[in-house]
């Protein structure tokens, strides 16, 4: 089976095809009342102003187990230095959330992904203090 | 003084100072210790410690071993009043031991003694040269004799650890 989309293979012989320079949005998200939403379905790339505690972190439509599901989140630091309380099925590596940069208008990146549903996500640091 | 305890199954598993810089899955998690967020904190096990402070006098008592109870929503820190320990005096020693360290204490002024009257060679030799030269002596050698007659009769003094020394 093939199946084209505009000109471009995405399914050839039942084997999928990503395109290899992807369009996708980055989704600006605010932070309400410690709370963070973000849902899979807007973007796969949020960006975040750090500018108060997070002690919630909330994540809608994720994939269901056996598929993936990842997503790439940025915070920029307001000056203040500020917690942020990750959702317990965030597995950071040693078992231990980063620290997390303080100064003006720096970035933090970090990663995370699932295959499972959900019931785990592997989290990762891509850069700080960017 | 520890200021925060963590508390699992009812049991205050480790006591801190100030909070960790990141705590299991929460990152930054020491800002969370500037005092708004007490109930947060409580929430997730982290309580303050009051300090219970017990009367001691403390010229004569010390307050060690901390210990910590959980008293409603807040760990008690109360020290244990102990008394000062005091110095061990030392042995006595023997009438032998004391006769032993005297004698060597002896020795010691013989040697002080010898290096004193070393000293006094060189003007000795002086005061002989400039006789033999006639000319007027530098030194007054009943002054040198009176000095070094004075260190030879130093082992005459009663207590060896209170000497009085001559002086020239």
């Amino acid at each position: 089976m093939t199946i084209q989309v505009s000109g471009t293979t995405v399914v050839d012989n039942n084997r999928v095809f990503f395109p290899l320079n992807t369009a996708d949005k980055q989704t600006t998200v605010s932070i309400s009342a410690g709370s963070l939403t973000l849902d899979l379905n807007a973007s796969a790339v949020f960006a975040v102003s750090l500018n108060a505690a997070i002690t919630s972190i909330t994540l809608s439509n994720t994939q269901a187990s056996g598929l993936t599901s990842s997503f790439v989140l940025v915070f920029t630091a307001d000056g203040t230095a500020r917690a942020v309380t990750w959702p317990a099925s965030f597995k950071w590596p040693a078992g231990t959330a980063p620290t997390l940069t303080s100064t003006l208008n720096k970035k933090d990146v970090f990663v995370f992904f699932t295959y499972d549903g959900g019931t785990s996500w592997h989290a990762f640091t891509s850069g700080q203090n960017l | 003084m520890a200021n925060f305890a963590y508390i699992k199954d009812d049991a205050v598993v480790n006591v801190w100072d100030t909070l960790p810089v990141n705590w299991e899955n929460i990152s930054n998690f020491y800002t969370l210790g500037d005092g708004n967020n007490t109930e947060y904190l409580k929430s997730l096990g982290w309580y303050p410690i009051t300090y219970q402070a017990p009367t001691y006098d403390p010229a004569t008592q010390v307050l060690v071993h901390p210990t910590y109870s959980i008293s409603g929503d807040t760990v008690i820190e109360t020290l244990t009043v102990n008394d000062k320990p005091t110095s061990t005096p030392a042995p006595e020693l023997t009438e032998e031991q004391i006769a032993i360290e005297r004698a060597n204490q002896w020795n010691n002024i013989r040697r002080q003694r010898e290096i004193y009257m070393s000293q006094m060679d060189w003007r000795y030799n002086r005061y002989a040269r400039e006789v033999r030269l006639s000319l007027t002596p530098t030194d007054d050698v009943a002054a040198l004799d009176a000095y070094m007659e004075a260190l030879a009769n130093i082992t005459t003094q009663s207590d060896p650890y209170n000497i009085t020394w001559p002086n020239l």
